[in-house]
């Protein structure tokens, strides 16, 4: 055995390149967050958005648009090609192959983000962040989409050349495991688009553009949540990286199962994708068949979840246990607490228990029409990819900020306070919108306008902005510690300074099989079993298509 | 063998009875909530 | 230390409890999934499937959706035909005795409107170009509203309906 081999140096440039995502991640962030709070004071009955008039935002559904661009779509995807890039660097211990490739991915994202934000603040694209036709916005918001994507692909080219690059310099050696799930996570994501590209490219921007009529709305909808659901994947999967490939480090142990850890990642690739039909269980236009087919289906993509859960929590009761953690449960206060970076992932990890709960519930067949668009679901994603996600890239940004610009953490302290309060208002907001979907409270609606709101929905929508009140104290206070942190003057001391955590497996990755290390076999199982759960329904809705829904701008 | 994350050592006897307490509850919850969920689908009747 | 020997030791292998965890979450999975599986196709708990497709620019000009609204079929069976518009429902309320069994046709001569019936299981996408159908038992008397529960547009807050459910004559 060699000794542990000295702590791969990323270069200056590499830095500033990662952290120029951060920098659009976060800015993204602390502009969308801000109509969340909006809409839920103003569902609870106090309208504030008279005061953004003056600046133009005084409308609804533009900020709903904006806060589901930004945070959903924006906020993730820069910060997860931005981590993941960092990941693959730190991973293989080299540089990337071609870091100009990467770059040009980079800026056709920023293009793409500029191109898609002047329609949106002009008020030509408030369709929503899921711009369902035939609402129709200025061609400029869905070529800015598609060049977001399109960056976002590129910069996963970059990431498939320098594995290469890696395999060719480490015969025999099997990826790291934080390597690998990050390109699964990439080209999950880049069979996962085609769906939204199909849809963009064949009907919207042609649309758009007075090429075509008319574009045919179900055919949008299957193709969008062909993207839509795999979508979600690629905001959880990066928490996945650093909850397995990170977190039992910072939390003093090991990773409990390597193996399991890949086999999970594989099978989100396989899974993630032939299960779009269950965001369109209360669609016409589909047999049930299919919507009962992709049913079943994400009871699989279920799975690979519930073996993180044994997987995580098994990897954090080993850092608790040798941190003289005792008791069935009493381990759990043994775990490192005040480190903001642990609390943020633990805090997001028991959100996303309700989460996952939630979306098993809205996965199973016919009790998704409890649910289907009503509050429930913005309940239900706030706690995933506005807390499964967010509050863990808050727990990364901790360590993330400080790694590459070489400055402490700005007072650690109010980073804990971020992640409390994050946790308390999620649970009161989240709660208040679950059941307000239940009693019937529709989403995606100005509801202190709505003529129909009974009184037995007041104080839920209370608790809501309640929620969201103190929601908005925790994004603006990370938002001031990211900043802080990255612009202040105070550097790190010689010899001070953070590592980039990788957890140890206890077991050698060495021995892990070989096809939990090979993509080809997955790949073609994950293309047949898309052919097989997509195709015919795809074949018969492009060759019964009729393009005859006229653009309609909102 | 040249790689950090390898733990060269042979594993201490560990069980994660702990895991196996929160997975558990987990369960409950899951199948709690779920199952009132289902019940309220059953109470608002049929739609065929 | 030579890279075959690794190969050849390498094997899947997992921790006994997370092996049980393994088959336990397969057996929850399986027990939603047969649940489901009875509730949609043995009880009556369906979704809306694939119904009909029409052109939104011609379908109001013709039957039935020229005329929107109830068609008693006899037996206590009604069909209600539902267009949705920018932002409103046509027609704008539908009155059925209680016990009568009501099927909604639905569809859009615009954008894409939601059909979410407060207290059932109705909740319906309004696509244009396809016809949404499911259908209601009322057993009890009261108001029930429709409401539009897919962005629509402007005004999209102000869409919704009312079912009446008018109580027996005889008070029975
Ligand atoms: C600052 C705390 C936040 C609050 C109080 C908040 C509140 C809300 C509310 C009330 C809605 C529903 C509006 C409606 O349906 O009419 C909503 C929608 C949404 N939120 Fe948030 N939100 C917050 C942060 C976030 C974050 C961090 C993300 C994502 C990372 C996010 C993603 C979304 C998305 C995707 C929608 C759906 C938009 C749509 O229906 O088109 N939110 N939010
Ligand atoms: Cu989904
Ligand atoms: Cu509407």
């Amino acid at each position: 055995m060699l000794t542990q081999q000295s702590v791969y140096e990323v270069s200056k440039k590499d830095r500033r390149f990662v952290g120029a995502h951060l920098l659009v991640a976060i800015g993204a962030l602390s502009v969308g967050s801000l109509f969340g709070p909006l809409q839920a004071f103003e569902w609870s009955g106090l309208d504030l958005y008279g005061l953004l008039e003056p600046l133009g935002l005084g409308d609804y559904y533009k900020g709903l648009t904006i806060h589901g661009v930004l945070n959903a779509l924006v906020w993730t995807t820069f910060f997860i090609t931005g981590f993941l890039t960092l990941v693959m660097i730190v991973g293989l211990k080299r540089p990337l192959r071609y870091p100009t490739l990467n770059r040009v991915g980079f800026y056709t994202m920023v293009v793409g983000l500029v191109m898609a934000a002047i329609p949106i603040l002009a008020g030509a694209a408030s369709v929503l962040y899921t711009f369902y036709p035939p609402l129709a916005a200025s061609w400029a918001f869905y070529l800015g989409l598609t060049l977001v994507v399109v960056g976002s692909w590129i910069e996963g080219y970059g990431f498939y050349l320098t594995m290469a690059e890696w395999r060719r310099e480490n015969p025999g050696t099997r990826s790291p495991f934080i390597v690998l799930a990050a390109l699964i996570t990439m080209v999950m994501w880049q069979f996962a688009a085609l769906g939204i590209a199909v849809e963009i490219l064949t009907m919207l921007l042609p649309a758009a553009l007075g090429i075509i009529d008319g574009t045919d709305p179900e055919l949008g909808r299957t193709l969008f949540w062909f993207t839509g659901h795999p979508l979600v994947y690629f905001w959880l999967l990066p928490a996945y990286i650093s909850w397995y490939g990170m977190l039992p480090k910072q939390a003093g142990g090991k990773l409990f199962s390597d193996t399991l850890a890949r086999l999970a990642f594989w099978l989100f690739l396989l899974l993630s994708i032939p299960v779009g039909f269950h965001h369109q269980f209360a669609d016409p236009g589909v047999p049930v068949g299919w919507k009962y087919i992709h049913s079943i289906l994400t009871y699989g993509v279920a799975f690979p979840s519930l073996l993180t859960l044994f997987t995580v929590v098994a990897s954090l009761e080993y850092a608790a246990r040798k941190r003289g953690g005792r008791g069935l449960l009493g381990w759990i206060r043994a775990l490192p607490w005040g480190n903001p970076v642990v609390s943020a992932q633990l805090l997001a990890g028991i959100l996303f228990m309700f989460g996952g709960i939630g979306g098993i519930t809205n996965a199973s067949y016919s009790v998704n029409l409890v649910i289907h668009n009503t509050a429930w679901v913005p309940g239900h994603f706030h706690l995933t990819v506005a807390s499964a996600t967010t509050l863990s890239f808050f727990g990364i940004s901790y360590w993330l900020i400080p790694y590459l610009t070489g400055k402490p953490l700005w007072k650690p302290k109010w980073a804990s306070v971020v992640n409390w309060s994050w946790f308390v208002g999620m649970m009161i907001f989240s709660n208040a919108m679950h059941v307000l979907g239940l009693l019937g409270a529709p989403r995606r609606t100005e509801l202190g306008k709505a003529p129909y709101v009974p009184d037995e929905w007041s104080g839920h929508l209370f608790r809501m902005s309640l929620g969201g009140a103190i929601l908005l104290v925790g994004v603006t206070l990370f938002v001031v510690i990211a900043a802080r942190t990255a612009f202040q003057k105070r550097r790190f001391a010689a010899g001070e300074g953070v590592e980039f955590p990788i957890a140890v497996s206890m077991r050698d990755p060495q021995l892990t099989p070989l096809w939990l290390d090979r993509f080809r076999p997955w790949l073609i199982a994950t293309a047949v079993l898309v052919v097989v759960a997509y195709g015919p329904q795809l074949l018969d809705q492009f060759s019964n298509a009729s393009f005859n829904s006229p653009p309609i701008s909102p | 063998m040249s790689d950090s994350h390898v733990d060269p050592a042979p594993e201490e006897e560990f069980v994660p009875r702990g895991t196996i307490a929160v997975v558990a509850l987990f369960v409950a919850t899951l199948v709690l909530l779920w199952l009132s969920i289902y019940l309220i689908l059953i109470a608002r009747g049929v739609t065929i | 230390m030579t890279e075959t020997s690794h190969d050849e030791a390498a094997s899947f292998e997992a921790d006994p409890f997370e092996q049980r965890w393994i088959v336990v979450s397969l057996i929850l999975l399986i027990a939603f999934m047969v649940t489901v599986t009875i509730a949609g196709f043995a009880l009556g708990f369906q979704v809306p499937g694939a119904e009909s497709r029409v052109d939104p620019r011609t379908v109001a000009d013709s039957p039935p959706w020229n005329e929107p609204g109830l068609r008693d079929l006899g037996g206590g069976e009604y069909a209600a035909y539902v267009i949705s518009r920018q932002y409103l429902f046509d027609p704008r309320t539908i009155t059925v005795p209680v016990g009568s069994s009501v099927t909604f046709y639905l569809t859009s001569i615009d954008v894409q409107h939601g059909f979410l019936l407060q207290n059932t299981n109705v909740n319906m996408q309004v696509v244009p170009g396809e016809v949404s159908r499911l259908t209601v038992d009322f057993d009890e008397a009261g108001e029930f509203d429709y409401i539009c529960n897919e962005f629509c547009g402007a005004g999209h807050a102000a869409m919704f309906g009312s079912v009446i459910v008018e109580a027996d004559e005889g008070g029975a």
